[in-house]
C-alpha cells in the first residue's frame, strides 16, 4: 500500500527540485565553459613556441557594469527566493483546531505526551488531516526530532521548547500509515537506534486507541 | 641510492622559513595518513548494513578524530607549509617577521597533534561527540573520559599555533615585502594567505573562549555548557562564530593556489585581478556574518535566522566571481594540461558542485531536512576534502622544483589524478542521495534504503584513499631524480621563480666576493608581462640586500642541494 | 643558465621553540595524565622561555631586522609593535567573546543576584585604582627611558612590578577567599562561574604582565636599554596597557551593574 505524501514534503520537493534544477544547469554553464576552454586553448604538439602577450588590458567601466548588475540580480532573486519561502512549519497555521504533542528527546528514545496525560515511548499515534503542534524538548543533551518524509525537523534543546506544526496525510477507515522518526544530532552512543515510529489513523480510529490508552498511563505528558 | 644526510639537530633548531615549511608539509602528509586511515575504517563499517567492524563507540571516536585531524591538523597546516615556504620568496622577504615564534607554531602544532592522537588510547578513550563537540554532550556528565578534556586541551594549543602564525604572517606581509612590491603587485597565493591569516586571527579566539570555558567546566566544576540557561545555544554560538570562517580559512589558500597555477599554465594573468582581490576581501568580510546557518534547526527566532539566510545567500556571489575569474582566465589562454593544472581543474569542479549544494542549504526551509544528514556531510566533503585537497596537491605538484630542485614523473601524476578524480566522485556524490540518513550512524538496517548508496560511497573510499597516497609517493619518489638545470622550468611569471637577487652597492650584508646572476637577454621577459600586469611597466623589478642559503641547503645530499646520484655535479 | 644566486650564511637556529612546544604539551597532558608531568612541563616551557629571553638579550637574532621596502600602511610601526598590536587584537577577541557569551548568559537567565550583594565593590574599586596607577607607572618607566633617565626606568618598572603584585595579592589573597567562604565560588551557578572564569583569565594575564615586566627589570640591571633602544619598553608597556583596559571592561560589568 503506498503511502501518502504529506503536503509538506510535497511543497518542499517541488522547491528543491525546482533549485536543484537551476543548479545543475549554473553548474552544466561553469563547468561547460571550463571543459570547453580547456580542449579548445590546450597545447597541442606541433605548435610553434607560445609568447605571451605582456600588453596590459585595461578593464572597462562597461565590465565592471555589466558585473554588477548581474551579480545584483542573481542577489535579488536568491534573497526574493529566501524571503518567499519560509519553513511553514516554523509559524503557526490559521487552523482553529490543532493537537499539542509533547516530544520530549531523551538518551536514547523518544516520549510523547498527549493532551490527556497519555504518555508513548518511541511511537506516536496521530488523527490524519489534522495539524499536530510538537513541543519539543531534551532531558539530557541536544537531539534532533526528524521526520523524514515530512521534510521538516528541530533540535530537541534542553530547557528550551521549539515548535513546529505539521499536518498529518489524510487516513479514512481502516487506513494505517507509518512514517519515521530520526534523531538526526549526535547524542551519544545510542544516537544510531534512537528511532520512532509514526503512525496515522483516521480520526475516529485515533480517538478510539486514545481512550483505550487512558487507564494504563497516568503519568504527566513529559517534558 | 645515497642516504639523505640529515642532521637532526639542524631540523629541531632551524628557525628558517623554507624549513618550518618542510616540517609543516611533512607532518601534515602524516596526520593525512592518520585521519584518512580513520575515514577508511568508517566506510568499511558503513558498507553494508548492520555491520560489526566498529562498535558504536569506536564509531563516533573515529569520527570525531578524523573530522578534527583533517580539519585542523591537516588541510590548514598543508596550505601553512606550502605558505611559509611560498610566501617570502613571493614578497622578497628573508624570512618571516618573527622567526622563532614560527619554529614554535610549528612545534605546539606537532605536539598538539600527537596529544590529539593520544586520546584515544586514554582509559574511556577518546572524544566521541562528533568534531562540533556539541554541549552539553561534551560537558562532564555526558563525556566523562579523561581523553575529551585533552583533546579540548589539545586544541587550545592549537588554537595557540595558529594565533602566533596569524600574527607572523600578517606582520611579515605588511612589513617585510622588499621594494616594488607593493599591496597591488602582491602575488594571488600570498593575497590568499593574507586573508586566511587575518581571518584565522579573528575566528580562532572564539574558539578559545569555548574551549576555556568548556575546560573550566570539565576541570573547575563550572556550569556554562551544563546550564539549561542557555548551554547548548552558548557553545553553538560560540564555536560556529569560529566554525564558519575556520571553513573559509581552509579553503582560501586553496582558491590562491589555484590563481597562481592558471596563470602559470595558461600562460595569462588573472581575469580582472583587482576585482578578484576585492572579492576575495568581500568573502572574507562577509563569512563573519553567516555563522547561524549552520543553527537553522535549533529553533532561534525565525527572523534572525532570516538575516542568516540572506548574508549567505550574499556571500555566495563573490564566491561564484572569483570561481568565474578563474574560469575565465582559460578563455583565449595556452593550457599546459599537466598534473598541477589537472588537480586545479577539478578542484574548479568540486567547488561549483560544493558550492552549489552550499547555495541550497542557505534556505532555511531547505536546511530543515539538510541539516544532520549525508547531503551535508557531500557538501562539505566536496569543498575541503575536493576544492582544498586537490588544489593543496596542485601546489605541492607546482612548486616541487622550486622546493627540491626536481621534476615528478609526469605520466603518473596525471594517471594517479584521473584515478583519484574518479574515486573521489563515487565516494561523495552518493551521499547527496542519502537525506533521509542521519550523520554520525555508526551502521543501517537493511529497510532503511541506505545499502547501496553506501556500498558505492564505500568502494569510491576504497580507491580515493589508495590514489591520495599514491599522490604523495609520486613526490616522494622523484627525489631520486636527477637535479633540475634551470630554476624555472615552468617558465612561470611570478615572482617566487622570476626574482633577481643583487647585491645592492654598499649594503650591509654584502660578503666580500660578490657575484651577480644576470638573467641571459633571451629570458629578459621572464616576469615582464606580470609585473606590467599589476602595475606600471616603468617601476624598477624588486632587488634584495642579498638572500641566504643555508646549511642544509649547501651539504651534500640536502633535499635543496646536491643530487643523490654521485655522478651529478653540486646543484647551487 | 639563470640560476638564482644565493650566498651562504648559517641558519639563526635555538632549540627554543622546541622545548617550548613540547613543554606546553607535556604540561597539558600532565594536567589530564598525571601532575607531575604538568609540573615538569612547566619547569620545561619556563626554560625555553629563558632560553628565548636570553637570546633576545644577546641580540642573536638582531640582524633580522627589517630591510627598507614596501610597509604601507604601516611604514611608522617597526615589525615588533606591529605583532604587539596584532597580538592585542587577537586577545580583545578572546575577552570579547567571553563578553558577549557572559551578557548572553546573564540576560538570558531570570533571576541574576544583585552585583553589590556578591561582589566587594570596595576590594574592586582599590584593584581598579591599583592597576590604573601601574599603568601609570609603565608611562612614567617609558618617559624616563625615551629621555636617558635610567634611574625613572628603574623605579617605573619596579613600581609597575609592585602594583601587579599589589593587585594580584589584593584578588587572591582577600577578595576571592572572602568569596569562597560566603559561597560565592566558582562552582555554585552561572554567576559565580562567569566572574570567575572571566577575571581568573584576566588575572593570568596580569601574571604573565608581570613575567615580561620582570624580564624587564632584569634587562634593564644589565644595563640592555639606552636611550635610543628601549624597543620592548614600549611594546610590553602596550600589552600591559591592554590588560589594564580590558579590567575598565570587567569592573563595571561584574562589580557595578
Amino acid at each position: 500500500m503506498s503511502q501518502p505524501i504529506p503536503t509538506s514534503a510535497a511543497d518542499w520537493n517541488s522547491f528543491f527540485y525546482i533549485a536543484i534544477t537551476i543548479a545543475m544547469v549554473a553548474l552544466a554553464i561553469v563547468i561547460g565553459a571550463m571543459i570547453y576552454f580547456v580542449v579548445k586553448y590546450r597545447e597541442q604538439k606541433g605548435q610553434p613556441k607560445f609568447v605571451p602577450d605582456f600588453t596590459p588590458k585595461k578593464s572597462t567601466a562597461k565590465d565592471s557594469v555589466i558585473f554588477a548588475l548581474i551579480s545584483v540580480i542573481i542577489l535579488a532573486s536568491l534573497v526574493t527566493a529566501s524571503y518567499t519561502l519560509v519553513p511553514n512549519a516554523r509559524f503557526e497555521p490559521s487552523d482553529p483546531k490543532i493537537l499539542v504533542i509533547d516530544v520530549t528527546a531523551f538518551q536514547w528514545d523518544w516520549r510523547f505526551g498527549y493532551p490527556n496525560g497519555v504518555t508513548t515511548l518511541g511511537n506516536v499515534t496521530l488523527p490524519g488531516n489534522t495539524t499536530i503542534m510538537f513541543n519539543v524538548t531534551s532531558a539530557d543533551v541536544m537531539h534532533n526530532f526528524y521526520l523524514v518524509q515530512f521534510r521538516v525537523s528541530t533540535e530537541a534543546v534542553p530547557g528550551r521548547y521549539n515548535v513546529i506544526w505539521v499536518t498529518t496525510p489524510v487516513a479514512t477507515g481502516n487506513e494505517v500509515y507509518t512514517y519515521n522518526i530520526y534523531c538526526k544530532e549526535l547524542c551519544g552512543v545510542g544516537h544510531t537506534f534512537m528511532d520512532a515510529v509514526m503512525t496515522i489513523v483516521s480520526p475516529a480510529a485515533y480517538e478510539k486507541w486514545l481512550a483505550s490508552q487512558m487507564p494504563s498511563n497516568s503519568t504527566a505528558t513529559g517534558g | 641510492m645515497k642516504a639523505i644526510v640529515f642532521s637532526i639537530k639542524e631540523w629541531l633548531t632551524t628557525t628558517h622559513h623554507k624549513q618550518i615549511g618542510i616540517l609543516y608539509i611533512v607532518t601534515a602528509i602524516f596526520f593525512m595518513a592518520v585521519a584518512g586511515m580513520l575515514g577508511e575504517m568508517m566506510r568499511t563499517q558503513l558498507a553494508v548494513p548492520m555491520n560489526n567492524f566498529l562498535t558504536a563507540f569506536d564509531y563516533e571516536q573515529t569520527v570525531t578524530l578524523h573530522g578534527l585531524l583533517m580539519i585542523l591538523w591537516v588541510l590548514t597546516p598543508l596550505a601553512a607549509g606550502i605558505a611559509n615556504y611560498v610566501v617570502p620568496l613571493q614578497i622578497g622577504a628573508k624570512d618571516l617577521a618573527f622567526p622563532r615564534m614560527n619554529a614554535t607554531s610549528y612545534w605546539t602544532y606537532l605536539f598538539s597533534g600527537v596529544m590529539m592522537i593520544s586520546t584515544v588510547f586514554l582509559p574511556g578513550g577518546g572524544p566521541d561527540t562528533g568534531w562540533t563537540l556539541y554541549a552539553p554532550l561534551n560537558t562532564i556528565q555526558f563525556t566523562p573520559q579523561p581523553g575529551m578534556t585533552l583533546a579540548v586541551l589539545g586544541l587550545l594549543l592549537l588554537s595557540l599555533s595558529i594565533t602566533m602564525s596569524s600574527i607572523n604572517f600578517l606582520t611579515t606581509i605588511v612589513k617585510n615585502r622588499a621594494k616594488g612590491v607593493t599591496w597591488r603587485r602582491l602575488p594571488l597565493f600570498t593575497w590568499s594567505i593574507v586573508f586566511t591569516m587575518a581571518l584565522a586571527l579573528f575566528a580562532f579566539p572564539p574558539l578559545a573562549a569555548g574551549l576555556l570555558l568548556l575546560s573550566s567546566d570539565r576541570f573547575l566544576g563550572t556550569v556554562f555548557f551544563s546550564s539549561t540557561q542557555g548551554g547548548g545555544i552558548l557553545w553553538d554560538e560560540l564555536f560556529w562564530f569560529f566554525g564558519h570562517p575556520e571553513v573559509y580559512i581552509v579553503v582560501f589558500p586553496a582558491l590562491g593556489v589555484i590563481a597562481e597555477v592558471f596563470q602559470t599554465f595558461a600562460k595569462k594573468p588573472l581575469f580582472s585581478r583587482n576585482v578578484f582581490i576585492i572579492e576575495f576581501a568581500a568573502v572574507a568580510f562577509l563569512s563573519m556574518g553567516v555563522w547561524m546557518h549552520h543553527m537553522f534547526t535549533t529553533g532561534v527566532n525565525y527572523s534572525v535566522l532570516q538575516t542568516f539566510s540572506f548574508t549567505t545567500l550574499a556571500i555566495s556571489v563573490p564566491f561564484e566571481g572569483l570561481v568565474l575569474a578563474l574560469v575565465l582566465t582559460l578563455y583565449k589562454s595556452h593550457i599546459t594540461l599537466n598534473t598541477p593544472m589537472l588537480y586545479c581543474l577539478g578542484a574548479i569542479f568540486t567547488v561549483t558542485l560544493g558550492g552549489i549544494t552550499g547555495v541550497l542549504q542557505a534556505f532555511p526551509v531547505l536546511d530543515y531536512t539538510f541539516n544532520g544528514t549525508y547531503w551535508i556531510v557531500g557538501h562539505f566533503h566536496y569543498v575541503m576534502a575536493g576544492t582544498t585537497l586537490f588544489a593543496l596537491l596542485a601546489g605541492l605538484y607546482y612548486w616541487w622544483p622550486k622546493i627540491t630542485k626536481r621534476k615528478y614523473n609526469e605520466k603518473f601524476g596525471v594517471i594517479t589524478f584521473l584515478v583519484a578524480f574518479v574515486g573521489f566522485n563515487v565516494l561523495y556524490f552518493p551521499y547527496f542521495f542519502l537525506i533521509a540518513m542521519p550523520r554520525r550512524i555508526f551502521t543501517y538496517t537493511v529497510a532503511s534504503g541506505f545499502a547501496s548508496a553506501n556500498l558505492v560511497a564505500t568502494i569510491g573510499a576504497y580507491v580515493f584513499g589508495p590514489a591520495a597516497a599514491v599522490a604523495v609517493l609520486v613526490l616522494i619518489l622523484s627525489l631520486r631524480n636527477p637535479v633540475l638545470k634551470e630554476a624555472n622550468p615552468w617558465e612561470a611569471q611570478e615572482l617566487e621563480w622570476t626574482q633577481n637577487y643583487q647585491h645592492l652597492p654598499g649594503s650591509p650584508t654584502a660578503p666580500s666576493s660578490t657575484e651577480v646572476a644576470v638573467d641571459p637577454p633571451a629570458k629578459k621577459s621572464a616576469g615582464q608581462w606580470y609585473w606590467c600586469m599589476t602595475g606600471s611597466c616603468k617601476q624598477p623589478r624588486p632587488t634584495l640586500s642579498g638572500r641566504k642559503k643555508l646549511a642544509f641547503q649547501r651539504k651534500q645530499g640536502s633535499i635543496s642541494g646536491k643530487s643523490l646520484m654521485p655522478e651529478e655535479k653540486s646543484g647551487e | 643558465m639563470s640560476e638564482q644566486y644565493e650566498e651562504t650564511e648559517e641558519s639563526k637556529s635555538t632549540y627554543a621553540p622546541f622545548i617550548i612546544g613540547a613543554g606546553l604539551a607535556l604540561l597539558l597532558f600532565g594536567l589530564i595524565v598525571f601532575i607531575p608531568l604538568a609540573i615538569a612541563g612547566g619547569a620545561i616551557v619556563a626554560a625555553g622561555l629563558f632560553l628565548l629571553f636570553r637570546d633576545t638579550v644577546e641580540e642573536k637574532f638582531a640582524d633580522l631586522k627589517e630591510t627598507v621596502g614596501e610597509s604601507w600602511p604601516a611604514g611608522f610601526l617597526s615589525k615588533r609593535k606591529l605583532g604587539v598590536w596584532v597580538f592585542i587584537m587577537s586577545e580583545i577577541l578572546i575577552f570579547g567573546s567571553l563578553i558577549v557569551g557572559y551578557i548572553f548568559v546573564r540576560f538570558s537567565s531570570s533571576s541574576w543576584p544583585v552585583a553589590t550583594q556578591v561582589h566587594n565593590v570596595t576590594l574592586g574599586m582599590t584593584n581598579t585604582i591599583i592597576l590604573l596607577t601601574s599603568s601609570l607607572a609603565m608611562v612614567f618607566a617609558l618617559v624616563s627611558v625615551r629621555a636617558g633617565n635610567m634611574r625613572g626606568l628603574k623605579i617605573g618598572l619596579i613600581g609597575t612590578f609592585a602594583l601587579g603584585v599589589a593587585f594580584l595579592t589584593v584578588k587572591l589573597g582577600f577578595e576571592w577567599p572572602a568569596y569562597y567562604r560566603n559561597g560565592f565560588t566558582i562552582s555554585s551557578g552561572l554567576p559565580g562561574s562567569t566572574y570567575f572564569v572571566l577575571t581568573g583569565l584576566h588575572a593570568a594575564h596580569v601574571a604573565g604582565g608581570l613575567v615580561a615586566v620582570g624580564y624587564l627589570i632584569a634587562r634593564t640591571y644589565q644595563g640592555g636599554f639606552t636611550k635610543d633602544n628601549h624597543a620592548a619598553v614600549e611594546n610590553i608597556g602596550l600589552y600591559w596597557h591592554f590588560v589594564d583596559i580590558v579590567w575598565m571592561f570587567l569592573f563595571p560589568l561584574f562589580y557595578l551593574i
